[in-house]
């Protein structure tokens, strides 16, 4: 509890989008299965009002496919999301996505376009307005890139790249944002000045997450995915334990607080040989 | 308007802000992609058009100058009557421009453009730069269309409408065919494109075979390589409207092509029906591919050229690139079937001879610098 409140006290008071009230994402009994194979299997998740909470889980747990249900892509064959006080599943794709933004990892394109034509793309769901170019600008500034709107996209980095994607989905004006692994790939350094963007933004957010330290050190809940069932969802304090480790990803670990934040650290060690 | 909106207006896209300087509301002032430089080049573009139909009209082996064509177009559209037209031609000369010389390059014009408008549309869709009605096969799947309806002798009236059948056909082979757990690969989908394309020229080339009674080489010829040659003023009006209606469908979806630069899942997520989009939007394309080749048969590489070419002054966005691709594909092929009917005079060059000369370069060039193998 008093954990909580400390990270909270932690954020640069960055604005909230558009002063809008954040809300509560509440995704119940979610199934989807692929030829009779089951991808996920009745998985609850619930993310409170601004904050963000990672899902975690070793590849093939089902981390991508609960996003795209959750995001409306694919839809699950069973459950509901809600968010706030609307049924996600059941809306128009438009309205769905005018609440909903996904960053994904390593989305590119062939076609020659500025960062600013890239962020624009957020107002695809939204009626053309005189005001888009200064979202977009302004979504820009959020992620620290506002000087880089007349570049060609070719040219940015890894790092640039996912924030230029962000400031997108922030142009969206999105009520829930949804991030796939979207420091895969980057330098330690991006990994942290993305994470640290979404986490002062103060939008509902769930991301799915590769780095069990970067979860640890930025997300305010998690939630662990084992062959599409949840296996433990909580505080982060609360479920990065050396138990729920061991059993969902086969390693030891210890935990310690970080020397600055406090936030936990994870080691890891292998499990020792059975005999 | 905010202060931002004044911000200044830089010729190229790299320059920055000074450093340090900061607007009224905190930010670094951001230096965008002038806007205006899209009309700039839509009203040059469209300008050089109307250049290259006068000067097009005026080659060839009677001697015709640049103000006669316009004094033949004045005469029919009725300004001399008016009282303020040039004085008409002799009927000689006017037959020749206004009969003869003008249809054909209107008819290159009006299929060029529909070309690539085409082509922008499919590289767009199947997010595949070298996507273009001629090589995914559209053009020869029209041409079957266009050489089997004029072989059962049905009217003329049916020839545009199996041309569009015979595109529509062949874009759901080739996509089938390419199609792998929901995923186009840009090598598979070319692959595919030429199985089919192959396959649809074989079949037109045998019709016309099997039915033609004296020298059919001629008419294989132009169906599988192109020709303008005997375009009438019915031939313009089918291209035109075809365009015009077509590409105003497709210039009203400008952002919604946009949203799939990054791919079918952003698409999705800024709240696209991806699917319902591609094969509305691409089965307008095989109605204009329809309408072009059943004028002028399959014509390669102005659809895989023009977009490229226009993307590169222009930027992506199909607000510009639709309308730039109209105009430039339309002067481009005007030039292109001038050369065919020039060069060799009297003698007459398929026209996509000159585009396969030019094209192909440009076609390697694209292969080699974007990596479309993946």
């Amino acid at each position: 509890m008093t954990a909580e409140h400390t990270i909270v006290a932690e954020r640069d008071d960055v604005r909230a989008p558009d002063g809008a009230t954040a809300e509560e994402l509440r995704a119940a009994g979610i199934s989807w299965a692929v030829d009779s194979t089951v991808i996920v299997d009745g998985v609850d998740v619930r993310v409170p009002p601004g904050t963000v909470t990672g899902l975690l889980g070793p590849n093939g747990s089902g981390k991508s496919s609960l996003l795209r249900a959750v995001a409306g892509t694919t839809r699950p064959d069973g459950g509901a999301v809600t968010l706030g006080q609307d049924d996600l599943l059941s809306m128009r794709r438009k309205d769905r996505a005018r609440r909903v933004a996904v960053v994904e990892q390593e989305s590119t394109t062939d076609v020659p376009m500025t960062v600013l034509d890239v962020v624009l793309l957020g107002r695809t769901p939204h009626r053309p307005a005189p005001d888009d170019e200064d979202r977009a600008l302004d979504a820009l500034g959020t992620v620290g890139m506002a000087e880089l709107a007349g570049r060609d996209w070719h040219t940015l980095s890894g790092g640039e790249r996912q924030r230029v994607h962000l400031a997108r989905a922030l142009t969206q004006q999105p009520r829930l944002l949804l991030l796939d692994e979207p420091t895969n790939h980057l330098d330690i350094r991006y990994q942290l000045t993305l994470l640290n963007v979404v986490r002062n933004l103060r939008v509902t957010t769930l991301a799915a997450l590769h780095d069990l330290n970067l979860a640890a050190a930025y997300c305010d809940r998690l939630v662990v995915l084992d062959g599409g069932r949840v296996a433990a969802a909580g505080p982060t304090e609360e479920v990065l334990v050396p138990e729920v480790v061991r059993a969902v990803f086969g390693v030891d670990c210890d935990v310690q607080p970080h020397p600055r934040t406090g936030r936990p650290v994870l080691t890891f060690s292998p499990l020792p040989e059975s005999p | 308007m905010s202060e931002r909106t004044t911000v200044q207006q830089a010729g190229a896209d790299t320059t920055r802000a000074p450093a340090g300087a900061t607007s009224a509301d905190g930010r670094p002032p951001v230096t965008r992609r002038p806007r205006a430089r899209g009309s700039v080049w839509v009203v040059t573009m469209a300008a050089l058009l109307l250049a290259s139909v006068t000067v097009t009209v005026t080659f060839g082996s009677a001697d015709i100058g640049a103000w006669d064509v316009w004094r033949s177009i004045g005469t029919h559209l009725g300004l001399d009557r008016l009282g303020f037209g040039p004085s008409p031609l002799s009927t000689l000369r006017d037959g020749i421009v206004w009969e003869l010389r003008l249809p054909r390059v209107l008819a290159a014009a009006a299929v060029g453009a529909a070309l690539a408008v085409c082509g922008a549309v499919m590289q767009t869709l199947t997010r595949n730069p070298l996507a273009d009605p001629y090589l995914l096969g559209l053009s020869s799947g029209a041409s079957v269309g266009a050489v089997l309806v004029l072989v059962l002798g049905v009217g003329q009236l049916a020839l545009p409408v199996a041309a569009f059948s015979g595109a529509l056909l062949a874009l759901m082979v080739t996509l089938a065919l390419a199609n792998r757990r929901g995923e186009l690969a840009p090598t598979r989908t070319v692959l595919a494109g030429l199985a089919v394309s192959y396959l649809c020229s074989a079949a037109t080339s045998f019709v016309i075979f099997w039915s033609a009674t004296g020298d059919s080489y001629r008419e294989i010829l132009s169906w599988l390589l192109g020709s303008l040659g005997g375009a009438q003023w019915g031939d313009v009006a089918i291209v035109t409207v075809a365009v015009v209606v077509v590409g105003s469908v497709l210039l009203s979806r400008a952002r919604t092509l946009d949203a799939f630069a990054f791919g079918d899942g952003t698409a999705a997520t800024l709240g696209i029906d991806v699917n319902r989009t591609r094969w509305a939007l691409l089965t307008l394309v095989a109605l204009l591919t329809g309408a072009a080749v059943a004028v002028s048969g399959a014509i390669g590489f102005v659809g895989l050229m023009v977009p490229h070419a226009v993307r590169l002054v222009a930027g992506s966005g199909h607000r510009r690139v639709l309308p730039l691709a109209t105009l430039v594909g339309a002067t481009f092929m005007i030039w292109a079937d001038t050369l065919a009917r020039t060069l060799f005079d009297p003698r007459e060059l398929p026209v996509g001879v000159v585009t396969a000369f030019l094209g192909a370069p440009a076609f390697a060039f694209l292969l080699r610098r974007r990596k479309v193998g993946r």
